[in-house]
């Protein structure tokens, strides 16, 4: 009987009086309207943690590329990894990875594959933890 | 009559008639009245003018007779002078009836005028009588036949002139008449006797005959004449009945007729007897004409008052039944006229207006609405036609109040089930957005994005629903969406929605309580520009400012819509579409004329330069809170948006 129920209408919430208001509401655009409908991206390069930069500053005016793409272009004016890119949009990881595409096919950015100077790091990491666990 | 024919020109119609025909009487019966009054007045006019003359002549002629007849006893030089004399007298009489004034004889009616003629005829043929007696060639019996004629004929045309109508008058002038021809008939007795006498010798046996006849008329004539007359003027007979008068000349008129047997009677004294008995005729006759002719004076103009009073009260009844019938009959067409009024306001204003307002489902208040007709006039009939009208108006709008009630119900019903199916839909894409967000295989996220597109369709067509009910969506954002966001959000609401192509457009945003409403509208007419075209083909949305409203155009290239379909469409937006169960096929467009009169847009088909079809959709200056510069508002957005829940719809704030 809970399925058929009725939401409970909400009403003083600003000026709005509805049924579902904002989160309740959900997003206005729904995800696969941003990739229409695409889930892969036109190239393997988008690691978690590639690191991808804007080359330009403006978005063109293509009837392909959105106000997300150019939200995307705005959050990578500074070397940022992909990871941190779908967080800071909110986004799926799958999402952004089809958007970053776009911007690539068309010139827009540049990706590099996870930095190699982290390496030794980890193999630093790798040492500790593996003294550390002879220690136990 | 025509059944196009006013009821105004029916009551003409109906009363002319009637009218016509009683003026028609009216007219009839004064001219009778006034003729009959006139014909008494001519017929005076006729005894002053003809009778006059034809009794003067009379009377000269009776002493011409008598003269004549003297003559013809002694041929004396003397009697024949005294004769031409008595001729030349007869013949002026003779000459003024026969020049009677053509007016008089004009108003003769055509029996007085043969009698007329046949008296002028008599007297012309004196001359030969007259010729007859100088020459000796005639005797005394034929000469008082001869000028017995010219009285006779002048009695009769007295007699056809006699018309009064009055019974007492009429006895009263026989008795007159009758007096008149005993006096002639004494006239012509006297010369007889005169003319034998004067020469000394008897009467012959034919003569003699004559005599006695005329006597015994004249005795008879005298006796009917004066029983007709009345006390006073019999009076003025009496010496002819009884006295000295009558003893002298009955004595000699007596004697004559014995045949003589104590002698001759002188001519003198046959004379004097006859002439004084001629003097009492001649008097009483006056006399008694006068008094007639003043008693018989009153009676023609009395007769003409009677006729202008009848004349003038049928005239007045006339006017007054003129009066009263077109006051009568202009006060029914009156309310006649006003009852059509009424009934056509009612019928032609007041019913639709009201129907249509309760059928938008607004609140009427039924008696202010149609108010009801005021008690019409004071004929029952057309009083009775109000009160019914009045009733099947209450019938009527009692119909569209419980029709309208039925659609509500109805409507409520819609409404309810389809807020439930929305509620279960927003449930389930609330753990799509969970499960996309999850997903990193791309083989799942596409499943998942196929199960999204049609869950996000079924909540379309649940919210469609809602709107043909009259409800809203009941989705709402409390800040402005970008423009752009809103028209991507209605193009995945459509089926084939990867052929829409949304070109780049300035960074407007609308009001966030109307995004939902927006949402649904596009994706409405984009629905409709997807599929009016052919699968292979793009629809492009284009979003730019103009002015201070912000213009959308949704275009395909389909096979487009001929200029009649464009301007019905058009029509139909601009009326507000009624939400009619009957045509499902419209049911699209229905939704878009409620969105648009609900924000004010205005929604126009049109021919695409490409031969599909364009609509254009204005937003107003009123929806589109702000122009914001995109920049700045994405670093906000950028700042203030990374909490836990995804807001990539969400306009800047």
């Amino acid at each position: 009987m809970s399925e058929t129920g009725m939401p409970s209408r909400r009403r003083g919430r600003g000026r709005v009086s509805a049924e579902y208001v904002d989160d309740e509401a959900g997003p206005v655009v729904r995800l696969y309207a941003l990739t229409k409908g695409r889930t892969r991206p036109s190239t393997p390069a988008f690691d978690l943690l590639a690191v991808v930069v804007a080359t330009a500053t403006e978005l063109p005016a293509l009837p392909d590329l959105g106000i997300h793409h150019r939200r995307l272009l705005v959050y990578v004016n500074t070397p940022k990894p992909v990871a941190e890119i779908a967080s800071m949009a909110g986004l799926p990881i799958g999402v952004v990875r089809v958007l970053l595409g776009d911007l690539l096919d068309h010139g827009l950015i540049l990706v590099r594959a996870p930095s190699p100077a982290a390496e030794p790091e980890s193999d630093h990491l790798l040492h500790e933890l593996i003294s550390g666990l002879r220690a136990l | 009559m025509a059944s196009g024919r006013s009821i105004r020109f029916k009551i003409c119609v109906l009363l002319a008639a009637p009218l016509v025909t009683l003026i028609a009487l009216w007219g009839f019966a004064a001219h009778v009245t006034t003729d009959e009054s006139v014909d008494l007045l001519t017929v005076g006019t006729l005894h002053d003018s003809i009778t006059g003359p034809a009794a003067a002549l009379t009377a000269a002629l009776s002493k011409e007779h008598l003269l004549t007849a003297e003559y013809l006893g002694t041929h004396s030089e003397r009697g024949r002078v005294v004769l031409a004399g008595q001729r030349a007298e007869v013949d002026r009489a003779r000459t003024r009836l026969r020049d009677l004034s053509a007016g008089a004889l004009a108003s003769l009616t055509p029996a007085m005028r043969t009698r007329f003629d046949d008296l002028t005829k008599k007297a012309d043929r004196l001359d030969t009588v007259r010729a007859a007696a100088d020459n000796g060639r005639i005797g005394q019996v034929a000469l008082a036949q001869e000028f017995g004629q010219v009285p006779d004929a002048a009695r009769r045309l007295a007699a056809s002139m006699a018309v009064n109508g009055d019974a007492t008058l009429v006895q009263e002038s026989r008795g007159v008449t009758a007096l008149t021809a005993a006096e002639d008939l004494l006239g012509r007795e006297r010369a007889l006797a005169a003319g034998a006498l004067v020469a000394n010798r008897r009467l012959s046996r034919a003569e003699l005959r004559v005599f006695g006849r005329l006597a015994a008329n004249r005795a008879f004539l005298v006796e009917q004449g004066v029983a007709d007359l009345e006390p006073d003027l019999r009076a003025l007979f009496a010496p002819l009945l009884a006295g000295p008068v009558q003893a002298r000349f009955g004595a000699a008129e007596e004697r004559l007729l014995a045949g003589d047997p104590r002698g001759l009677v002188s001519h003198a004294e046959w004379r004097t007897a006859a002439d004084r008995a001629g003097a009492v005729y001649r008097d009483g006759l006056a006399k008694a004409a006068t008094a007639l002719t003043a008693r018989a004076r009153p009676t023609p103009t009395g007769t003409f008052a009677r006729a202008g009073l009848a004349g003038a009260v049928g005239l007045v009844g006339i006017v007054v039944s003129l009066v009263v019938a077109l006051r009568v009959g202009r006060g029914l067409a009156h309310e006649l006229a006003a009852l059509r009024a009424a009934a056509q306001d009612l019928a032609g204003v007041r019913l639709p207006r009201v129907v249509e307002r309760l059928s938008r489902g607004e609140a009427v208040d039924v008696a202010a609405e149609t108010p009801a007709l005021e008690p019409l006039g004071n004929t029952r009939e057309v009083h009775d036609v109000a009160i019914a009208l009045d009733r099947a108006r209450h019938t009527a709008v009692e119909a569209a109040v419980g029709q309208a009630t039925l659609r509500e119900t109805v409507g409520q019903a819609f409404s309810n089930l389809a807020r439930r199916s929305q509620s279960l839909v927003q449930r389930q894409l609330r753990m799509l957005d969970d499960m996309q967000r999850r997903a990193e295989d791309p083989e799942a996220l596409d499943a998942l994005f196929r199960l999204d597109h049609l869950t996000t369709r079924m909540r379309r067509h649940a919210e469609g629903l809602i709107i043909l009910s009259g409800g809203s969506p009941g989705r709402a954002w409390r800040r402005p969406v970008l423009a752009e966001d809103t028209l991507r959000a209605a193009v995945a609401e459509v089926e084939d929605y990867t052929r829409v192509r949304i070109y780049p457009m300035p960074g407007v945003t609308v009001a966030g309580g109307a995004v939902a409403d927006l949402v649904h509208l596009f994706a409405e007419l984009i629905e409709n520009a997807a599929v009016f075209s052919p699968p292979n083909t793009e629809v492009s949305v284009r979003g730019e400012r103009a002015g201070d409203d912000f213009t959308v155009q949704v275009e395909d290239r389909g096979l487009g819509l001929t200029p009649e379909e464009v301007a019905e469409i058009n029509r139909k937006l601009e009326t507000r579409p009624e939400f009619d169960l009957s045509d499902t096929d419209r049911l699209g467009l229905v939704v878009v004329g409620r969105l648009a009169a609900k924000h004010g847009l205005r929604v126009e088909f049109g021919v695409s330069p490409f031969g599909g079809t364009t609509v254009t959709v204005v937003l107003p200056h009123g929806l589109i809170e702000a122009d914001p510069d995109a920049g700045p508002e994405d670093e906000q957005e950028l700042v203030g948006a990374p909490g836990g829940r995804p807001e990539e719809g969400a306009g800047p704030g």
